[in-house]
């Protein structure tokens, strides 16, 4: 055996040790990574398929974040272009690629229960009017869908709950206030939310039938907490009016809205 | 495995070098067989062969860039693969390309520097041995543009960056003109002169037969013969008479006394390069 | 000792002038196995040579690129904007490093080889493991200071989009504000407008992208350490590069192997032993892939930023020790 062959061999054993050895190292790294959400779970095969090849390829040499990218851009030529299915389909792939991105669940939604529902056009035709209704709340819905799959993966983040809760609120018809309350509760129960959120439930739970003392106590309690705004003020005034609470216990404000 | 004092500058002993051809059948090529020489300190030893007779070979297993399939080889008693062994040594490879993306002081700044060198001692180096090897007037040229005796040139000095005791040059006349190969051979001879070893390859007889003290002749990576030149060039049983001026007279008179004294002339006339001669009949 | 008696038994003092030149420091020194300075020196000419090839050209590229993303007019939300950007940029980081990563080292050693430049130093007293890890080092000076170009240039302009954009977007509101004065009396307006522009700032040049920037730089790294192994063995360049592009995109997915080997599953088969193998010829590339996470936003712990450099020396060190056995004893 020349002294090349036995350099070889030794190299050769070097290598395989190593590599035997550092698997007890990388695992538990990986695994560690995996828990602290640097990656994302293991992409689906469907999402696989949607990627392409090529995309597939980018996406396992570490440029996940760009094939998102890149197909985000080719969403946005199809919403520019009008054509909001393709957009929408588009970011089913792409929030598959970086589920932990809040705005690419966001951008799905908006594309889905905003830019598609205002271009249904609203029809003159009474008898049509239902058929609009159920692709509009459709539209809706696979919006709301897509913060439901990112509440999947971020669980805490108050943006979603608010979302949701403004869909409810907002776009649904007819809107479902008890559902909106419920998604504004959570919001606010987020950490680092927004202080809104706790009295837009509470003007929600105003607008759910059965929950009006809920509601009252909710935005007097605001209300005693010098957070005195318009709109809390002229729910009170109705609440007040629905609960019929005793004139002293009443708010001296008037509000002008009604 | 140290230096030792009477240790010749190079000892080869029974080198054979076989190269694996890689090809499907196992071909192998023998480049060198069984080669034995000694290079004294001091002294100049010429390698002479045709082309692909071992000479380069020989070298690169010298210079512990081969490795020997069988014997060794050693510089001032230190065994030529080990690294410390290559710390008196200057070697010009054959068709030398250094790198071209740098200057010639540039060059010689890097090859003292991985020989060790303090800066000023790169400096003062480069400087002079630019002058000696005639370069002074392309110190900051990059190789790039270098012609083919400069690169030669350029080479030589790089050899020499860290005053070694052995250098070794292979083929450093070829592709060089006539007044550059006399520059070279003048170089050789004021090495020589130092008291540095120097063991050179060679097809040009010319430059061999006038720098070298021993030559060995190297023909299909056998060393066919060897020893001092002047054993070898004269031919035991013949001499040469060499006059100026003669008339024809005269060579009749010569003729006629060596016809008496059983003596045979084969020729007179214009003597011919001896070791070519040598070389010829040894390869043929 | 004996060196330097020898030395002026052979050329007395008085002879050292004209051709032979004055004694040198290093006549009388003995040899040192191991010499940072001369690995110092072979490691900048490497990375000259690298420079004088005119690699830095690439650049220009990148900064094109980026220039163009950064700047392209998309009617995107600001976040999007940003992370096309970063994701733009951060992509072409990595494609950079690692271009110069295989493409750079893989024509080394074969181009000493050929110029017969390997000769004139190897016959030099350097040992051959000297000679890898100055080009080793030269190869990571040159990636990490077009490293350090790429990311000046990068955060320069992520910092001006940010700029741009909470400007637009403070703005926009102002105008909003302008037209219905009473919104300034509304305190959900006014938090929204704050949160839109957190979301802006949250987005923009933050300190966890040049976490980002140092993972690639490591992934480079073991790259070049792979590249630099394969061309010891390798006896063409273009094997080099094409094997060294397979262990790359292998390298990304050995995680699967690795985890499909250690999760036991049932024995028996060919896949378990298969994935085994892949775990243990492949290096883990994966690991070094935070980018993602980086540009959606996700912090970094420094843990993790050691724990990866650390593998890194590691894989540095096995793989150049693997590359300088093979390298030894090579016929050159
Ligand atoms: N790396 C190698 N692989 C295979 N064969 C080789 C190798 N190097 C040299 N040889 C063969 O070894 C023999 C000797 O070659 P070498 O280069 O030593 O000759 P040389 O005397 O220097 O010739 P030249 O005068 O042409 O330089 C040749 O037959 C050559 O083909
Ligand atoms: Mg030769």
């Amino acid at each position: 055996m020349s002294r090349h062959t036995r350099n070889l061999l030794i190299a050769f054993v070097i290598l395989i040790s190593f590599g035997y050895g550092r698997m007890y190292l990388e695992e538990p790294m990986a695994k560690d990574m995996v828990a602290k959400h640097y990656w994302p779970d293991t992409m689906s095969m469907e999402t696989r398929d949607k990627v392409g090849q090529l995309g597939m390829t980018a996406a396992l040499g570490g440029f996940r974040s760009l094939v998102a990218s890149i197909m985000a851009v080719q969403a946005f030529t199809h919403w520019d272009a009008g054509r909001f299915d393709q957009a929408i389909a588009q970011y089913w792939v792409i929030v598959q690629l970086q589920p932990r991105a809040f705005f690419n669940w966001f951008q799905g939604m908006q594309y889905s229960a905003y830019d598609k529902t205002h271009s249904f056009k609203f029809p003159e035709d009474e008898k049509q009017r239902a058929d609009w209704v159920r692709k509009y709340n459709e539209a809706v819905a696979e919006g709301a869908d897509f913060m439901l799959g990112a509440a999947k993966y971020l669980p805490d983040d108050y943006r979603i709950y608010g979302q949701l809760g403004m869909l409810h609120a907002q776009k649904f018809i007819p809107e479902d206030w008890c559902k909106a309350a419920e998604y504004y509760r959570m919001a606010a129960a987020c950490p680092d939310t927004k202080p809104y959120y706790h009295r837009f439930s509470g003007y929600a739970l105003a607008e759910c039938p059965g929950k009006e003392q809920e509601a009252y106590d909710l935005l007097r309690a605001t209300y005693d907490d010098n957070i005195r705004f318009g709109s809390v003020i002229s729910y009170l005034n109705k609440l007040e009016e629905k609960l019929n609470i005793p004139q002293a216990d009443r708010i001296p404000e008037r509000s002008k809205i009604k | 495995m140290n230096d030792t004092p009477d240790a010749p500058a190079v000892e080869i002993e029974h080198l054979t070098k076989v190269f694996r051809v890689p090809s499907l059948r196992k071909q192998t090529v023998l480049a060198v067989n069984d080669l034995s020489l000694t290079v004294g300190r001091g002294e100049v030893y010429g390698l002479i062969g045709p082309n692909g007779s071992g000479k380069s070979t020989t070298m690169k297993v010298l210079l512990g860039l081969l490795h020997a399939t069988t014997g060794k080889c050693s510089i001032f008693g230190r065994d030529s693969s080990q690294v410390d062994s290559r710390k008196d040594v200057g070697f010009l490879p054959e068709n030398p390309y250094f790198y071209k993306h740098l200057t010639a002081s540039e060059t010689l700044d890097f090859y003292g520097r991985i020989c060790g060198l303090t800066k000023a001692e790169r400096r003062d180096q480069s400087a002079r041995l630019l002058k000696l090897v005639d370069l002074e007037h392309a110190t900051d040229r990059r190789l790039a543009g270098y012609s083919k005796g400069m690169l030669q040139r350029i080479g030589l000095a790089q050899a020499l960056v860290q005053n070694p005791r052995l250098v070794v040059l292979d083929e450093p006349t070829a592709g060089v003109d006539p007044s550059g190969s006399r520059q070279i051979r003048d170089l050789i001879l004021a090495l020589k002169e130092q008291g540095i070893s120097i063991i050179l390859s060679s097809h040009l007889l010319e430059q061999v037969q006038e720098v070298c003290d021993r030559v060995g002749i190297i023909y299909k990576g056998d060393l066919v013969r060897e020893g001092k030149l002047e054993d070898l060039i004269s031919i035991e049983d013949q001499t040469e008479i060499i006059l100026k001026n003669a008339s024809p007279a005269l060579l009749e008179k010569v003729r006629a006394l060596a016809a008496g004294d059983s003596t045979e002339v084969i020729s007179i006339g214009r003597p011919r390069t001896t070791l070519e001669r040598l070389f010829l009949e040894e390869t043929q | 000792m004996n060196d330097d008696q020898e030395t002026q038994a052979a050329a007395p003092a008085e002879n050292r002038t004209g051709y032979s030149g004055p004694a040198l420091a290093t006549e009388s020194k003995a040899h040192s196995m191991f010499s940072p300075s001369r690995i110092w020196a072979l490691t900048m000419h490497t990375f000259t040579q690298m420079v004088r090839m005119r690699v830095f050209y690439f650049l220009l590229f990148f900064s094109a690129a980026i220039i163009l993303v950064a700047f392209m007019f998309l009617r995107f939300t600001p976040e999007q904007e940003l992370k096309l950007l970063k994701d733009v940029s951060l992509g072409a980081m990595s494609l950079f490093a690692g271009i110069f990563a295989i493409a750079g080292t893989a024509l080394l050693i074969p181009k000493d080889l050929e110029d017969r430049t390997l000769y004139t130093i190897l016959c030099k007293p350097v040992p051959r493991f000297e000679y890898l890890l100055g080009k080793l080092l030269g190869m990571l000076v040159l990636i990490f200071v077009s490293m350090l170009f790429m990311d000046a240039l990068f955060c320069t302009v992520v910092g001006v989009r940010e700029k741009i954009l909470v400007k637009e977007t403070a703005d926009a509101y102002d105008q909003e504000l302008a037209k219905f004065p009473e919104r300034g009396q509304n305190e959900s307006w006014k938090e929204q407008r704050e949160e839109a522009l957190a979301a802006i700032t949250n987005y923009g040049l933050r300190w966890d992208l040049q976490a980002a920037v140092w993972a690639i730089f490591l992934k480079a790294s073991v790259m070049t350490a792979v590249t630099l192994l394969v061309s010891t063995f390798a006896t063409t360049t273009l094997f080099t590069i094409i094997s060294s592009i397979a262990v790359f995109i292998i390298g990304h997915g050995q995680h699967l192997g690795r985890s499909y080997f250690l999760s036991g599953a049932p024995e028996g088969g060919f896949e378990r032993p298969l994935a085994g193998v892949i775990a243990i010829i492949f290096p883990d590339f994966h690991l070094y892939d935070i980018v993602d996470a980086v540009v959606s936003g996700e912090a970094v712990a420094t843990t993790l930023l050691l724990q990866m450099s650390g593998m890194t020396c590691l894989y540095l060190l096995i793989y150049t020790a693997a590359a300088s056995f093979v390298f030894s004893n090579k016929e050159l």
